[in-house]
């Protein structure tokens, strides 16, 4: 990734707004340096912590970084209670692909099946 | 909470089901979440920002599927964190930016978000450090030059 600029490595600021604005109680107002530096704050953060996630997988000698590294990162920057959310978000992401995969299988066979209603109507 | 389990979600799932989504109906529900669902499973940074990210870190050879997820969802989980720490440390109406840097300065456990974030310095004290500085310095500089034509 010799070639990624460095706006390539900004979060949104319209979606870093949403994530403070869900964070905050109703009515909270934050001035726009400070969501300026929490945008910059994150993007250091996630390359911080893929460094030690990264670092936890060759540890297991693994190439691709998993949820259990990220997991293991949050420990090492010593953000442990966003661990519990973390693993609740993994759970239910894994839950709901899970539920993709199969709805995904379901359809693949109803479509297979021969005698499926067609939905165009005859021409007269 | 259990009652509208899918039909297609009864295999593996838990009992927990998070979405009471409509398997027949392909209705996308994008928009509008609930906030319970931003808690649990949504995700709003941008995945490939936050590969593109990734990538920048040395040696990173692979991000897989529910790495990435998780690191998005990681680094949302603490912008949230930096904006509740903020807006407690906050006294006026707005969250201003040295709200931020207080709370990230006095927090230990984010001792790696120091430099990142430092507190604000008024022009007027770092004018004043400065002309301390210049001024110890021309002392030091002084004191052997006095005393040379004076031992002489």
């Amino acid at each position: 990734m010799a070639n990624a600029k460095i706006e390539d490595l900004r979060l949104p600021q319209a979606v870093i707004s949403r994530i403070i604005k869900n964070a905050l109680p109703p009515g909270a107002i934050i001035s726009n340096e400070a969501k300026i530096a929490i945008a910059r704050s994150a993007a250091i953060f996630i390359l911080y912590a893929t460094t030690y996630a990264n670092e936890n997988a060759t540890s297991k000698k693994r190439k691709a970084v998993q949820a259990s590294d990220v997991v293991h990162a949050l420990k090492s920057l010593e953000c442990e209670e966003l661990e519990k959310p973390l693993l609740e978000a993994i759970e239910a992401w894994k839950n709901k692909k899970a539920q993709k995969t199969e709805e995904r299988k379901k359809n693949k066979s109803a479509t297979a099946a021969p005698d499926e209603p067609m939905e165009e109507t005859p021409a007269e | 909470m259990s009652d509208d389990d899918t039909e297609s979600a009864t295999t593996s799932t838990p009992s927990k089901s998070k979405k009471s989504r409509k398997s027949s109906q392909s209705s996308p529900e994008k928009h509008s979440p609930t906030k319970e669902d931003r808690v649990k499973d949504y995700y709003e940074l941008p995945l490939a920002k936050v590969r593109a990210i990734m990538r920048t870190a040395p040696d990173v050879h692979n991000i897989g599927e529910e790495g990435l997820f998780a690191m998005a969802k990681a680094a949302e989980l603490f912008i949230a964190k930096l904006a509740q720490g903020a807006n407690n440390e906050s006294k006026g109406k707005q969250v201003k930016y040295n709200d931020l840097a207080t709370f990230v300065n006095n927090s230990d456990d984010l001792e790696y978000m120091h430099d990142i974030l430092p507190k604000t310095v008024k022009y007027r004290d770092v004018k004043h450090l400065v002309e301390q500085q210049i001024e110890k310095d021309r002392l030091h500089c002084r004191t052997p030059n006095t005393r040379i034509p004076n031992s002489d």
